[in-house]
């Protein structure tokens, strides 16, 4: 069965290495996984601005790209995967992407979802207690709450659970930056539940959430390393 | 909030998040509302589909608004009823002061109305020389404070028992110790004065029976019941999206409200008022007035933002908030608050600038939404009012620079460009300040660093 | 002033998406019987009583004991017993003198732990309003489970129109307001009693 892996641009930008990373998750669960060409960025960072046209620009050449493309479209973001699946359609509604955008929305997967039942368990001899943080479109557009934490489980992680596992961690795009203040307040009250867990590693699924939690902690000389899922079961 | 206001909703954070007193009592207060609302709804067995039908049914009353309304109107009016249409605050102030005037009144007892707010009807009741008492425990509180409500159902949540004891010694003249039974003693002491001789009853409305002619009120303190019972007149102001169509549908509403709001089955009275004292009856007023309030819904009413006119104020939202949770009502900077304030402000208030910056007070985290009774979609609403916003709001170097970045990566080099540049500057050392949006996030966080985990 | 027709004038509404199609589903609650009306209203902080037409005036002295004056409704299950004040005579200046009332309820309903005053049968609105103490009594059979048997239903219950005023009363006066503690009695009764009458039993 094909697998595309459509990167995001936050990793392409940021965490280059994490496209290798998953593409040997997707392989260990028996894909014959390639890389979508072309495919660049949702444009969910627009979208979330209020800048509806540039992000449609941007995401109309993703949609086009990876509806040129065969078999599950796999996603390591859930708000990516969540703007693939379900804003696209609507954001490209009435241009002449309409029908590739819902063939698209049809084949997405985030990641987790797409491995949990296919990664065969790995009993690693590292295991750590990993604290696991539901970022919001996982959690409430996608409904998925169950395979990250089966993930980890079978890669012999004890995940311990916060009080406010599904409370946002404060980053929402610009959010992060034009109200700061707040956005970091969300972070804190993340992150101290997360070191009062005893774990020492927060996982996610975003990576927008990640390097927005781990920013913070590091500048809070914090005993956390807070990780996107894949780098946590590579 | 007491003194000047700061203009912009960052600054208005900034205080709050300053403020480590006023955070305790709100995430307390949040959190205690926030289980309550969880355990109620598992007393019901048909919790979501409820919500379903309640979505349904506030969908079809607001598309039927105009036609329900005069139903409702023509049943209140058959049994003594008068009705105000006032289409705007200053309409409906306008009204009252004339009631008030026809009967001599000068003192008013008042039950807790937002619509009430909305309208500054205090301030303008005050400038008439009417004594006004807030009569709900928490109003009373803030009035004694000078201050406006910061959450829908609990507006002094932001208070603690020593700041309540301050004020009560202040309004008694003598020690009013920081103990919760003393000053609600006090308290209920001091207010039983003003129903007994308060000449007019001002509440609000939480339902409006549209096939009864009747309005629903609910409450805890009976402080509704004092205000509807013993003065002459009841006034009673709504917004025009209050009408639900029939029974059905108010008892619906009723099954989700208070569960949504503070975890009970029913708030302790709810009241069904259909008109002036019957013959036979010994008390109760000899009028019942009902201000039906437009104030720019009419606006809301028609446009893509219309589902929004469905809510019915059980503050579940700004109990679920993240933001509110951490920066409480007052940062808002707007009779109402949280996630449905975020949303109604920039509609109510289209010209305001300071009204639609509240757009922006979310991180579209959708927890709204997950909890609305009537499951309107805030976190959806809220980026469509970004969207609606942009071209007056946003800075235009902000627009070019989005615009930029679109043309940039739609094309294959373009994009291929900036990932490079990209990388090639998160190997430089770490900034610890920058200009704009990189300065915003710098200040308080290490910027992205290119290798996660060490492996 | 803004006229009824100028007012409706101005309203354009858009077809929703979704809209309601028939009649709404019930309200189904976990629990609707005697047991469980007791259960909520002693966790409101409500007390309840089951007595005889017989007792019921041994067990309303017993209640009234030592609380002050008694004001006493006009409803038929109630106005035969003694008391100090007597409802609509005293008026509200007696109603706010009484340290307990006693009045009879046209419903109450399980679901909810709500009794059911009705304005034309209690003759006003304050009679068991002002007193910080009062005492409800219901005929066993006028128990219901929810709250839409009544809501549902006002047509055959009021076939002559509604009375000014209905209330559900659910448990005693409270607030939250200072720092979420639970306080009772902030203007309405902050001790409320349920007294149910079981039905007499016919001699002969």
């Amino acid at each position: 069965m094909p697998v595309v892996l459509f990167a995001t641009c936050l990793v392409d930008s940021v965490r280059p290495d994490m496209t290798g990373q998953v593409l040997d998750l997707l392989e260990r669960a028996g894909g014959a996984p390639v890389l979508a060409r072309g495919a660049t960025c949702c444009g969910q960072p627009a979208f979330n601005a209020g800048f509806n046209k540039d992000a449609a620009r941007v995401a109309s050449r993703t949609v086009r790209a990876l509806d040129s493309s065969v078999g599950a479209i796999v996603v390591p973001s859930g708000s990516c995967a969540t703007m693939l699946l379900r804003h696209l359609p609507q954001l490209l509604a009435g241009t002449r992407w309409e029908s590739a955008a819902k063939a698209v929305s049809g084949r997405v997967q985030e990641l987790s979802t797409y491995l949990a039942r296919r990664l065969p368990s790995t009993q690693s001899s590292a295991d750590e207690a990993v604290a696991y943080h539901d970022s919001c479109h996982m959690l409430r557009e996608l409904g998925e709450h169950e395979a990250p934490r089966a993930l980890l489980a079978a890669a012999g992680h004890a995940v311990r659970e916060m009080p406010g596992q599904d409370r946002c961690c404060g980053f929402g795009g610009t959010f992060s930056v034009k109200l700061p203040a707040i956005s970091v307040a969300m972070a804190d009250e993340k992150l101290d539940e997360a070191v009062a867990t005893g774990a020492r590693v927060l996982a996610s699924c975003d990576l927008s959430c990640v390097l927005h939690l781990d920013g913070r902690a590091r500048r809070r000389g914090l005993p956390l390393e807070v990780c996107h899922l894949a780098e946590v079961l590579t | 909030m007491t003194g000047p206001v700061p203009l912009t909703l960052s600054r208005r954070a900034d205080l709050a998040l300053d403020d480590p007193a006023l955070r305790s009592s709100v995430r307390n207060a949040t959190s205690v509302m926030g289980v309550g609302r969880l355990d109620a709804l598992a007393r019901l067995e048909n919790p979501d589909q409820l919500r379903d039908a309640a979505r349904a049914a506030r969908a079809s009353t607001l598309a039927d608004l105009p036609r329900l309304l005069a139903t409702w109107a023509d049943a209140f009016e058959s049994r003594g009823g008068k009705v105000c249409w006032a289409k705007d605050a200053s309409e409906a102030v306008a009204y009252v002061l004339t009631v008030l005037k026809r009967h001599g009144a000068t003192t008013v007892a008042k039950g807790k109305s937002m619509a009430t707010e909305e309208i500054h009807l205090n301030a303008a009741l005050g400038a008439a020389g009417i004594n006004v008492v807030e009569t709900d425990l928490g109003e009373f509180i803030i009035q004694l404070a000078g201050e406006t409500p910061s959450h829908l159902i609990a507006p002094a949540i932001h208070k603690n028992r020593f700041q309540v004891a301050d004020l009560l010694s202040a309004d008694a003249g003598f020690d009013v110790p920081p103990a919760i039974d003393a000053e609600v003693a006090y308290a209920r002491a001091r207010l039983r004065e003003s129903f007994l001789s308060a000449d007019v009853g001002i509440t609000g409305v939480n339902f409006a029976v549209a096939e009864a002619g009747a309005i629903c009120l609910v409450e805890n303190e009976g402080n509704g019941r004092l205000c509807t019972s013993l003065p002459r007149v009841h006034i009673a102001v709504m917004g025009m999206e209050r009408v639900v169509a029939d029974w059905a549908e108010l008892d619906v509403m009723l099954s989700l409200l208070a569960r949504s709001a503070t975890g009970q089955d029913l708030t302790v009275y709810t009241n069904i008022l259909s008109g002036p004292r019957q013959p036979g009856e010994v008390d109760g007023p000899e009028q019942m007035h009902v201000i039906v309030l437009d104030n720019a819904r009419s606006d809301i009413l028609g446009s893509e933002f219309q589902e929004a006119l469905a809510c019915i104020r059980c503050g579940a939202c700004l109990n679920t908030c993240p933001v509110y949770r951490n920066i409480g009502g007052h940062a808002y900077g707007s009779v109402y608050a949280g996630p449905i304030g975020a949303v109604l402000t920039p509609l109510l208030n289209q010209h305001e600038p300071a009204a639609r910056e509240l757009a922006e007070a979310s991180s579209l985290c959708g927890a709204c939404h997950d909890v609305c009774p009537v499951r309107i979609p805030l976190h959806d609403m809220l980026q469509q009012l970004r969207v609606r916003h942009v071209p007056q709001d946003a800075p235009r170097l902000r627009r070019a620079a989005f615009r930029l970045w679109s043309l940039l990566w739609s094309t294959r080099g373009g994009y291929r460009t900036s990932v490079w540049l990209a990388r090639a500057a998160l190997r430089l050392p770490a900034p610890r300040r920058g200009p704009g949006w990189a300065g915003a996030w710098l200040s308080s966080r290490e910027a992205p660093r290119r290798k996660g985990r060490k492996l | 002033m803004t006229t009824r027709t100028q007012f409706l004038a101005r309203l354009h509404a858009e077809r929703p998406d979704i809209s309601r199609t028939g009649p709404l589903p019930e309200v189904r609650y976990r629990g609707v019987g005697e047991a469980d009306f007791r259960r909520r209203w002693e966790a409101l902080g409500g007390a309840m009583h089951v007595c005889g037409p017989a007792e019921l005036p041994a067990t309303i002295e017993a209640l009234v004991q030592g609380r002050g004056p008694v004001l006493v409704g006009t409803d038929s299950l109630v106005r035969e017993l003694p008391g100090d004040l007597r409802w609509p005579a005293c008026g509200v200046p007696g109603a706010a003198a009484a340290g307990v009332a006693v009045v009879g309820a046209v419903a109450a309903i399980a679901a909810t732990a709500s009794v059911v005053l009705d304005s034309r049968v209690a003759q006003g609105r304050s009679a068991a309003l002002l007193a910080p103490v009062a005492v409800f009594v219901i005929r066993r059979a006028d128990l219901l489970a929810t709250p839409s048997q009544i809501l549902r239903h006002t047509s055959e219950r009021w076939p002559d129109g509604l009375p000014s005023q209905l209330v559900f009363v659910s448990g005693p006066s409270r607030s939250a307001d200072i720092e979420m503690t639970l306080t009772r009695g902030v203007h309405g009764p902050g001790e409320v009693h349920v007294v149910f009458l079981k039905a007499a039993i016919p001699l002969g």
